[in-house]
């Protein structure tokens, strides 16, 4: 590896700097964003401090319980912010465990069995907060649809049922609807790879002094990653939800 | 008849013959079916009658069998009372019509027969039995419902007259469909048309076929005709009672009076959320 860029406080604090542009911008266009600016950075540099402190301490211990609890609560903290996208679906934060905890651990299974990662704190951690976090987004818009379209297409479900279908059949295409509509961003970033984008792990790498062709490996292997998780979080979600919007007699709850 | 009537008939038919066969043992045989008549007469209720020294089951009691009553039914949708205090019984090969005001209660209605709700408070009875003994899945192949608006999915014919047979497990099943196109006017090249390119009496012709597919028992109807032009509405009335004649149970919203005499044998009036006047005779 080359030598590693380092940054220096004082070069953080002249990038400060550019903080002022956006809100200089603010104040002279009359956006009144100057508040909300202010305050998302200061939010950004308490709560980065923060969890480099903690992950310091953390990669510190080299402890595989301690990174698997704290897999745990990623996995649960990720469940409760999925909920909020599907509050009118009952149950659905235990759901949202289950199919976040299956995604990520199917992933990380095969990543680590693949020995492209090894379990410990400083591997499994952030390629943890990629996936889940990927996941839950994916999820969340997954659930969105699926109330959106349990509410708007009442009729075609109905009419499915009176022609005999059971709740499944009668909801497959909406079902299958919520998945691609979770699964969409993710796709659509992936192609853009490379063409537009540079992602942040990767322009990471290379400040870092990592050379463009390992750091492109590892993109690779986060692009797989991110679909596998979100897939099987997606798939197994919304075929558990979907049953919550009928009752005990198959009937479409209101 | 319920499943336990079934194996009892299926049991007795085969003693039955099985002492048929006995002919050298008259009063053995004289002596079961004694126990079996008391059996069934005594602890059961079955209308049972000896012919040619074979028991069997006096199945006019069975045909008599209301296949849809419902008893005291109200439904609430929230606090508001939509339909309360309805009885009304519907015999097998009934043509039955309903009317009423808009907003009366018959989707209502009609909703409840199909399942697709269930009642707040009474009991709806399909053959004699609470429905919630019932699959509700069963129930609804049983039940055929069609809306008021159609609403055909995909976006070809075919898809929809696949369905039915998907569901069921079965090969789709082409000369059957034709069949029923047949019947309701439909030219046999509608199956590969798109869906969004039909009339409202296409699609709606073409849900009637649907629903039929796989010969329910009961078909409700909601104003099927009441958005079609004459022409239309005829074929659907005359191709509905072609299948009436075959032994299916029809209830049918109608606004149209004239079509409502002309139709059916009993007439039902749903306003303000009950049964107001029921008309039996043709």
């Amino acid at each position: 590896m080359k030598e590693q860029m380092m940054i220096s406080n004082s070069s953080l604090v002249i990038a400060f700097s550019l903080v002022i542009i956006s809100l200089v911008f603010s104040h002279s266009q009359k956006l009144k964003l100057e508040k909300e600016t202010l305050m998302s950075v200061i939010r950004a540099i308490l709560q980065l401090i923060a969890i480099g402190y903690i992950l310091d301490y953390i990669f510190g211990l080299e402890s595989k319980i301690f990174t698997t609890l704290l897999l745990i609560s990623m996995i649960l903290n990720a469940a409760y912010n999925a909920k909020k996208r599907g509050k009118d679906i009952p149950n659905i934060y235990w759901v949202s465990v289950f199919a976040i905890s299956m995604g990520a651990f199917t992933t990380l299974f095969i990543l680590v069995l693949s020995r492209a990662i090894q379990y410990e704190a400083n591997q499994i951690i952030p390629i943890s907060g990629m996936i889940i976090s990927n996941a839950t987004v994916a999820m969340g818009l997954g659930y969105k649809q699926l109330a959106g379209d349990f509410k708007n297409k009442r009729q075609e479900i109905e009419t499915k049922l009176s022609l005999g279908g059971d709740i499944l059949e009668s909801s497959k295409d909406i079902i299958r609807g919520a998945i691609r509509t979770g699964m969409i961003p993710t796709i659509d970033a992936a192609k853009l790879l490379g063409i537009v984008s540079l992602p942040g792990m990767m322009t990471g790498l290379i400040l870092a002094g990592v050379s463009p062709l390992v750091a492109i490996k590892y993109q690779i292997m986060v692009t797989f990653m991110l679909l596998s998780t979100t897939a099987t979080s997606s798939f197994i979600a919304c075929y558990m939800a979907y049953k919550k919007f009928f009752n005990d007699r198959k009937q479409l709850q209101s | 008849m319920t499943n336990f009537d079934i194996i009892h008939i299926t049991i007795l038919e085969h003693f039955s013959q099985y002492l048929k066969n006995l002919k050298n043992h008259i009063n053995f045989k004289v002596f079961i079916n004694a126990l079996l008549f008391l059996y069934f007469e005594l602890f059961f209720k079955k209308n049972t009658e000896i012919t040619n020294g074979i028991l069997t089951f006096n199945t006019k009691k069975e045909e008599m069998m209301e296949i849809l009553q419902f008893k005291n039914v109200e439904y609430k949708d929230g606090d508001k009372r939509i339909l309360h205090d309805v009885n009304v019984e519907i015999s097998k090969g009934d043509f039955v019509s309903i009317s009423g005001d808009s907003g009366g209660g018959k989707t209502t209605f009609m909703r409840l027969c199909s399942h697709l709700i269930s009642p707040s408070d009474g009991n709806i009875l399909f053959y004699g039995k609470d429905i919630l003994e019932f699959d509700p899945v069963f129930l609804r192949r049983e039940i055929a419902y069609c809306f008021q608006e159609p609403f055909l999915f995909g976006d070809k014919v075919e898809e929809n007259l696949i369905f039915p047979f998907l569901v069921r497990n079965e090969i789709f099943d082409e000369a059957r469909v034709f069949h029923f196109f047949e019947t309701f006017h439909i030219q046999e090249d509608f199956l590969k048309r798109d869906v969004k390119n039909l009339s409202g009496g296409e699609k709606q012709r073409i849900a009637l076929v649907r629903s039929l597919l796989f010969n329910p028992q009961i078909l409700l109807l909601d104003e099927v005709t009441s958005a079609l032009d004459s022409n239309n509405a005829k074929i659907v009335e005359e191709a509905v009672e072609v299948f009436h004649k075959e032994g299916l149970t029809v209830l049918w919203i109608t606004h149209d009076e004239e079509q409502g005499k002309r139709i059916s044998n009993k007439r039902i009036f749903i306003n303000r959320g009950t049964i107001e006047i029921m008309e039996v005779g043709n």
